[in-house]
């Protein structure tokens, strides 16, 4: 059965509960951080971290208001950066077929531009690993939902903020407290329902919350001459072959 | 924010000895404190009190009551959770409901993340806010999970006959130590229907 997540973010108080029951049960190690001025730690997805509570600090007419994103892969329902990693590796990056699960296989490592795949996500997930060469991101805690159990960091969310199950069940969820939180706030949306299987619901604008929130936020790479011939050799490589 | 770090700050006491907790001790007096219904009438009703924004612990309408020191944030808190369920539903099996109370009181937690809870474990039982940790600091800062079994004497103040620190993992145990402690050495029933609060009065004695 189809899955995806929900997540509320009206109901994330940022506890970051999930990163840390992310980095538990996918058994990653602590990152170096600095203090980077902002509660956010840290500052960024790396190799050992799937999943990150962004902090947003914006003013606002009633005073400075935090807004809270628990990011991760989204899981696309057409994933841009299977579709890069195929154009060099095919398999290196699978969709399990019940699930609709992305995963980054060992395969990744194959993969020489890594450049082409972080870059083909419209939500800048995916992460390299310099040593390996291997590629990483949320893995939908495929073990985890494959037994029958919730992924870590929706079994750990205190307040239900992070959801997850059956696509359907996931988007009536969504739809219905989505129609509840705009009687309070009258711009609130879910980001990009179509093409994911993470539902995000928002009280304002995408980039309030973080610069590739929404998959239209990026901007489109512009390809120079050198990265096109590149890529033309790359394909001729492999018709050879 | 402030109250997300500072919980964060009561677990990592509560695993580090204890470091700033300083529990009320069994036997002395329990501070009379004031226990935040929000008007909710159902609660009102179990407690036995007038519906009310607040009302001091000692006009619980029940011989003794259970206190439950918790945080949406702590995870054996969520652990337990199903065991105090089930410690509610005992009381009631046994007849005790009238006497013997069991409220949660939730450290640092405001309304959203009370409600969280309750529907999280389909909490049965008053789970009462206590967002700027002001009953907090008056049972002793004590880590969560943590219980006080308070008696609310005949005669005097309410006052502690048993602290516990940390997650309650026997449930039928724990119920019979409360019991224990409560009835004093007395037959069950007439150790724990000794008295009764009643508006107006105070503390009346029961006649049977």
């Amino acid at each position: 059965m189809s899955k995806s997540f929900f997540i509320d973010t009206t109901k994330c108080t940022a506890c970051r509960g999930c990163q840390v029951a992310c980095k538990q049960w996918n058994q990653n190690p602590a990152v170096d951080t600095h203090q980077q001025g902002t509660h956010q730690n840290p500052p960024d997805f790396d190799f050992h971290t799937f999943k990150l509570v962004r902090f947003s600090e914006v003013p606002a007419p009633e005073g400075l208001q935090y807004l809270f994103f628990p990011d991760q892969c989204r899981h696309c329902i057409e994933p841009p950066c299977k579709f890069a990693s195929d154009a060099e590796v095919e398999g290196a990056i699978i969709v399990e077929p019940d699930t609709g699960a992305v995963l980054f296989t060992e395969k990744t490592a194959q993969v020489e531009d890594f450049d082409s795949v972080r870059f083909a996500c419209p939500y800048d997930i995916p992460r390299l690993d310099p040593a390996t060469g291997l590629m990483s991101k949320c893995t939908m805690c495929i073990d985890r939902v494959k037994n029958g159990l919730l992924p870590a960091c929706v079994q750990v969310c205190p307040t239900n903020a992070m959801n997850f199950g059956d696509r359907e069940d996931m988007i009536k969820m969504a739809e219905e407290r989505l129609a509840e939180v705009k009687k309070t706030f009258p711009d609130a949306s879910l980001v990009d329902t179509d093409e994911v299987r993470v539902l995000t619901l928002i009280t304002h604008e995408p980039e309030r919350y973080h610069e590739f929130l929404s998959a239209g936020l990026r901007p489109v790479r512009k390809t120079t001459r050198q990265e096109l011939f590149a890529d033309l050799r790359k394909g001729l490589r492999r018709a050879l072959t | 924010m402030l109250k997300i770090i500072g919980m964060m700050l009561a677990v990592v006491f509560a695993t580090a000895g204890l470091a700033c907790a300083n529990p009320l001790q069994e036997g002395g007096d329990f501070p009379d404190v004031q226990l935040n219904l929000s008007g909710d009438r159902a609660v009102a009703r179990y407690l036995e009190v007038p519906p009310a924004d607040s009302v001091p612990l000692s006009e619980v309408g029940a011989r003794g009551i259970i206190i439950n020191i918790y945080s949406l944030y702590c995870p054996p808190c969520h652990r337990e959770a199903p065991l105090l369920n089930n410690l509610y539903r005992m009381i009631k099996e046994m007849g005790l409901e009238d006497d013997l109370k069991l409220i949660g009181i939730a450290v640092g937690n405001n309304e959203q993340e009370v409600s969280a809870y309750r529907e999280r474990h389909k909490v049965p039982f008053p789970l009462l806010m206590d967002p700027d940790y002001t009953i907090h600091k008056q049972v002793g800062s004590v880590p969560v999970p943590s219980f006080y079994a308070v008696l609310l004497q005949c005669d005097g103040g309410p006052q502690v006959v048993l602290s516990k620190i940390g997650e309650v993992e026997d449930e039928k145990k724990f119920l019979e130590d409360v019991l224990r402690a409560m009835s004093k050495g007395k037959p069950l029933q007439e150790g724990l229907r000794e008295c009764r609060f009643a508006p107006g009065a105070g503390r009346v004695a029961l006649t049977r």
